[in-house]
């Protein structure tokens, strides 16, 4: 992993390649953007512009600075980079993120995370609706608010929401944890409350370390009751 | 999958065909079936009340025949007429004030060549057809629109064929200067469709945006404001979608209860942008440091201008 500075930002090296957006199609940009990584070298995007499918397939852990706003699908299907966005990115962040993190300055729209195996995934403002659906692993940290549908079946994993969640949170959760620091609007089907612990208590305080993130004063623990999904093969 | 658009410039009319068709091309990968806008521009001429008629012609059609035909129905009904001309396979026809908005559309429809009126007010042109915004830009000049408000539409048709009559924007047919876009799916259509077809509604697609049309006339034409109508809507309309809904006297917004379907907006002292995605948005406002809100599910919003 990457060095991090304080608030838990993964830093470009000095030899970090920069790529202008702007002036490349997205399909060339993510070409060079390999070709770089699988060279062992961090790399730096300028003039993002919201454009979608920025940094997908990546492979390697080298880190990737988005300086701006991603569009859909940032920094998708990729399995071991850091990849920095200081703006806020669309729909469906990291999707089926295997290893690595990805560290959003700003906010993230509908379906962050969904379907990861592995990794991190860190929005420092909001996240929308549908965070974390389908995730398999690893974990995402949001620090503000997230919306409809959080953790919307949810198979395995951690989310942790500092903020408020919003309404049918953990809906047809199938295992994994969901952890809110601040109001819950309601309980999705299958979802019901647990004991926070101080085992949680330690497990979300070291997730959020690294990203100078403050603990709420209490937070509550959503997990699956069980009922409605019953899968004798799990292959998380 | 289609993508929706709309401008309100705050300070009186901005460069609004440009700015449309630039944030529609930005989100054309949503849908390259067709594209269309609907704008607002006081187009009396010195006639108070006037009416713009906006008729699309069939592929093929005489165009001379067409503008023929309608002026005989106008001088038939005794609507006159200020002006008129040809854009491509679209008429247009500057019209005095009349009460009689159906039976001249029902009439200008049933003519030979006539696909349909894309548009009719004192204020809405609907320009639509097959094709990306630089197509429809090449044969209609809408980046040199210049007006207050409008919104846009690129369509990837699933439930209804690819055909101009099918694309957006639709208005509600015979009444004036109300249009919609819409992404999504309404669940419950026919059941609405049935009840407004009760009430002497005519539905001239089987899409179901052109009910949102309808819908929203209707409530307007019973004296509720554009706001009221969109709370309205979010018990009344089932489905997953998003719709911009537009009249002379603003625009606005609807998000279904499931939040399915995308919609951001930039609102500054200037201008409210209004679009599937932010990357339209970035087309007109790239300035980060200015901020993207992606409204919550169920969420509704006006502007007036």
């Amino acid at each position: 992993m990457a060095k991090l500075a304080t608030a838990g930002v993964p830093v470009l090296s000095k030899g970090a390649v920069e790529l202008d957006a702007a002036a490349m199609t997205v399909t060339e940009l993510n070409e060079r953007v390999r070709e770089i990584a699988a060279a062992g070298s961090d790399v730096r995007i300028v003039n993002p512009a919201a454009r979608h499918h920025l940094v997908i397939g990546v492979m390697d852990p080298v880190t990737i600075e988005i300086d701006g706003t991603a569009g859909y699908f940032a920094a998708s299907l990729c399995d071991g980079p850091d990849v920095h966005i200081t703006g806020s990115a669309g729909w469906s962040l990291g999707d089926n993120l295997m290893q690595g993190q990805i560290v959003v300055e700003k906010n993230a729209g509908a379906f962050a995370g969904p379907g990861i195996r592995g990794g991190t995934i860190v929005v420092k403002g909001t996240a929308g609706n549908r965070l974390g659906q389908v995730m398999k692993g690893g974990a995402i940290i949001v620090g503000g608010n997230s919306g409809f549908l959080t953790g919307n079946m949810l198979i395995n994993g951690t989310i942790v929401v500092l903020g408020n969640a919003g309404p049918s949170c953990g809906e047809h959760i199938v295992a994994g944890t969901i952890y809110v620091g601040g109001k819950i609007a309601s309980l999705g089907a299958d979802a019901v409350e647990a004991e926070f612990t101080d085992d949680d208590l330690a497990l979300v305080a070291a997730r959020v370390a690294p990203y100078a993130f403050e603990l709420p004063g209490a937070m509550r623990k959503i997990v699956s009751a069980g009922r409605l999904h019953h899968y004798k093969v799990k292959e998380y | 999958m289609c993508g929706i658009a709309g401008i309100m410039y705050k300070k009186g009319p901005g460069p609004l065909g440009r700015d449309l068709l630039d944030m529609l091309d930005a989100i054309k990968h949503r849908g390259l079936d067709s594209t269309g806008v609907a704008v607002y521009q006081h187009r009396g001429n010195g006639h108070a009340g006037a009416l713009m008629m906006t008729v699309g012609l069939e592929p093929g059609a005489d165009a001379r025949a067409a503008q023929v035909a309608v002026s005989g129905v106008l001088e038939d009904l005794g609507v006159a007429s200020h002006f008129t001309a040809v854009k491509g396979t679209i008429l247009e026809f500057g019209v005095a004030p009349t009460d009689a908005l159906r039976i001249l559309s029902d009439r200008v429809e049933a003519l030979p060549g006539v696909q349909e009126i894309l548009s009719l007010g004192e204020e809405l042109q609907v320009i639509k057809d097959l094709g990306t915004a630089s197509d429809i830009d090449r044969l209609y000049e809408i980046a040199k629109v210049e007006s207050s408000h409008g919104i846009g539409h690129v369509r990837l048709a699933t439930e209804s064929c690819v055909d101009r009559s099918r694309a957006h924007p639709f208005w509600a047919y015979s009444f004036k200067d109300v249009a919609i876009v819409h992404n999504g799916q309404l669940t419950n259509y026919h059941n609405l469709r049935r009840k407004f077809q009760a009430l002497g509604y005519r539905f001239r697609t089987d899409n179901d945006s052109e009910l949102i049309a309808v819908y929203t006339a209707h409530y307007l034409a019973a004296g509720e404001d554009l706001q009221d109508i969109l709370e309205r809507s979010r018990g009344d309309l089932d489905g997953s979608y998003t719709f911009l809904v537009s009249s002379p006297h603003g625009l606005g917004y609807a998000k279904d209860a499931l939040g399915a379907k995308p919609l951001v907006e930039i609102e500054t002292d200037d201008v409210v942008l209004l679009a599937s995605e932010e990357v339209a948005l970035r087309r007109i406002i790239p300035d980060e440091g200015i901020s993207v809100v992606e409204p919550a599910p169920s969420e509704v919003k006006t502007w007036r201008n």
